[in-house]
């Protein structure tokens, strides 16, 4: 038996979440990890963890976008962090 | 015992999601874990592809690879002594000495070019973009879709990338069933829960394994995606300083200017030290960067095919011979190691044979989990809420899907007959074995577009590729004369072990295919997609047959 289709998202909320997990997504991730690497010493162990980790975190937060009701939600709070990480890596650096 | 449901708009969201990304990459994902199977015997079946390694008793101690450098100086014209080239010392499955160097003429122009050479007498035997065999090779191409050109490694970096977002997805749509399934793993009953036993109760055993080559995969298919931010936000660009967090080794700068000096140090007398210090670690690859030259450096890789961190590099500088650089097997740190890991957990080099052949039954799982996966699909939309239109179309991805993945094994065996009826002495064989298996591939696959039934589609395939088996030890005794009785007598287990593979896989394909899939024929074959065009005449449907076989279920 299929997904039943009442719960599922409109086309419009169907391709923000997916734009939100992919494109949103991986700019977390990347920034995510870079702003972390900012604040550490040791650069190469991040460098080395991020091989598998920002994968991981990636596919993870392609599925939480989809979690959210609302498309526009999902990009809300993805911007939030991509703005946050961003900020964190422009201080440190 | 039953695990907590998700709620229902998670759950159908994550159901959603979780059908369309498996959908979408299911036959490239499936061609990834065929092929990558077979590839991770690649270097055991070389002695099988090209007789003129069926060499035993080799050493690699005993190879003089200066010899070998000097001898490639003599063979190759404008051989780049500067920039990187390294050897590959012979080894029990793969006897034949490796070169992999690169020329440079007079305008600058650098070209790759590798060469095999006889371990004992040091004698050229083959020299060019490519071996005289390729087979292992082309499979294990084949399974990062390295024949489509330039994007194909990111192609194949994406499927594995989405199959991580699919077993995640996966996992919270079959939460609640995880367990119950699990016991209740049947060929009974109807089909659309013969599927879905199948795909939750060996996905989840499947699982971790999974989760490795998805995450792995992801990693070398696209790790540029990292690597270029990376460099760029926390390096201001330079992915040099990357490189070397990654993999010290290579992150030495060498300048093409520096003067020329007489070294400390030669490959043999760095190969004479590492197996001193480390007697019980097969050394690799042998390698430098600016030979020759004051900076220049000659580095050596190790593995002891044992430990999941028993790889290590040790890099000398060219003039002192001092030790530059030194990743020790089993006592690296976590960011020496990490990658080593990755890298060992993908091609499964960490526990000898058994473990390949332990990856391999798992690969051949999620191979059956994929298919299911698609049969799952098509089964549960095979009823009256479709149209007829959409139910033809079910039926149709569903058939071109399964021609696709299930011909690849006729196919394979295919190659491996080509392998050894293309004439050894032939100019370009490569290609002509090449051509053979994909052309093959794709008539295979076309032709299974005519058999509407899918128990037909699966059983010939099943026989093809067992009568093409069955013909590969035959095809290596009259080539080869290295027939199977006596490579065994002769304790060419390499050599004997392909053959013996494919007999057995023969011999119980067609039992298989005659005993166990030709009972219910006689019932089923009435039962194709025809009676889906009449059903236009007749509105009323009560329970039709259904495209192929099965009726359809409504299960909660």
């Amino acid at each position: 038996m299929p997904a039943n289709p009442k719960h599922l998202a409109s086309p419009g909320h169907r391709v923000l979440k997916i734009s939100a997990g992919i494109l949103g997504g991986f700019l977390v991730t990347i920034l995510g990890h870079n702003a972390l690497g900012t604040l550490l010493e040791n650069k190469s162990a991040l460098i080395v963890t991020t091989a598998f980790s920002a994968f991981i975190v990636w596919a993870i937060l392609m599925v939480v976008a989809f979690m959210f009701k609302s498309g526009w939600k999902a990009w809300g709070v993805y911007l939030l962090l991509i703005v946050l990480f961003g900020t964190i890596i422009y201080f440190y650096k | 015992m039953k695990l907590k449901a998700l709620k229902p708009r998670l759950h159908n969201a994550m159901f959603h999601t979780h059908t369309v990304s498996g959908i979408v990459i299911s036959f490239a994902l499936f061609i990834c874990f065929y092929c990558g199977a077979v590839a991770l015997f690649m270097d055991e079946i070389y002695q099988w592809e090209n007789p003129e390694a069926r060499i035993s008793g080799v050493e690699a101690s005993a190879v003089d690879y200066d010899q070998i450098i000097t001898r490639i100086e003599k063979e190759v014209p404008n051989f780049n002594k500067n920039g990187q080239f390294g050897i590959v010392p012979p080894t029990e499955s793969n006897p034949m000495v490796w070169f992999y160097g690169s020329t440079k003429d007079a305008e600058g122009q650098t070209d790759r070019f590798m060469a095999t050479l006889n371990p004992e007498s040091g004698e050229l035997v083959s020299l060019g973009k490519e071996p005289k065999t390729h087979l292992g090779r082309t499979i294990y191409e084949l399974h990062f879709f390295y024949q489509i050109p330039v994007i194909g490694i990111y192609l194949s970096g994406l499927v594995a990338f989405f199959f991580l977002f699919a077993i995640i997805t996966g996992l919270l749509t079959h939460w609640k069933n995880i367990v119950n399934r699990f016991y209740a793993f049947t060929t009974e009953g109807k089909w659309k829960q013969i599927w879905t036993n199948g795909h939750v109760s060996l996905g989840f055993i499947a699982l971790p394994f999974q989760l490795i080559y998805a995450v792995t995969g992801a990693l070398l298919g696209l790790s540029i995606l990292l690597l270029a931010p990376s460099a760029f936000l926390m390096f201001d660009g330079d992915t040099s300083k990357v490189v070397a967090a990654v993999r010290p080794d290579a992150g030495f700068k060498y300048d093409e200017d520096a003067a020329v000096v007489d070294g400390a140090i030669s490959f043999n007398s760095v190969f004479e030290k590492v197996s001193e210090g480390y007697p019980e670690t097969e050394i690799t690859y042998i390698y430098t960067n600016n030979y020759g030259k004051e900076d220049g450096t000659v580095s050596v890789r190790v593995d002891d095919h044992r430990g999941i961190s028993g790889d290590g590099v040790f890099v000398y500088g060219f003039k002192d011979g001092q030790l530059k650089q030194a990743d020790v097997p089993n006592e690296k740190s976590y960011a020496q190691s990490t990658f080593g890991v990755l890298i060992k957990l993908h091609y499964a080099t960490y526990g000898g044979i058994f473990l390949k052949i332990i990856y391999f039954i798992l690969a051949m799982i999620t191979c059956y989990i994929i298919l299911s996966g698609v049969m799952i699909w098509r089964t549960a939309r095979d009823n009256k809420k479709y149209s007829d239109k959409q139910r033809r179309f079910h039926h149709r991805v569903t058939k071109v899907y399964l021609a696709i993945t299930l011909s690849l094994f006729p196919a394979l065996a295919l190659i491996f007959i080509a392998n050894k009826l293309v004439p050894m002495e032939l100019a370009d064989r490569v290609f002509y074995v090449n051509s053979v298996f994909f052309s093959g591939w794709l008539m295979f696959s076309l032709i299974g577009l005519f058999w509407n039934n899918y128990r037909k589609l699966n059983r010939n395939y099943i026989v093809i590729g067992s009568v093409l088996g069955l013909l590969i030890p035959i095809a290596n005794g009259l080539v080869t004369g290295d027939w199977f009785w006596n490579t065994l007598a002769n304790g060419q287990y390499y050599v004997f072990s392909v053959d013996m593979t494919w007999l057995i896989i023969g011999v119980f394909g067609l039992a298989i295919s005659l005993v166990y899939l030709k009972q219910k024929e006689g019932k089923e074959d009435l039962q194709i997609v025809r009676p889906l065009r009449k059903i236009k005449e007749r509105p009323i449907l009560t329970e039709e047959p259904t495209p192929v076989l099965q009726n359809f279920s409504d299960t909660k």
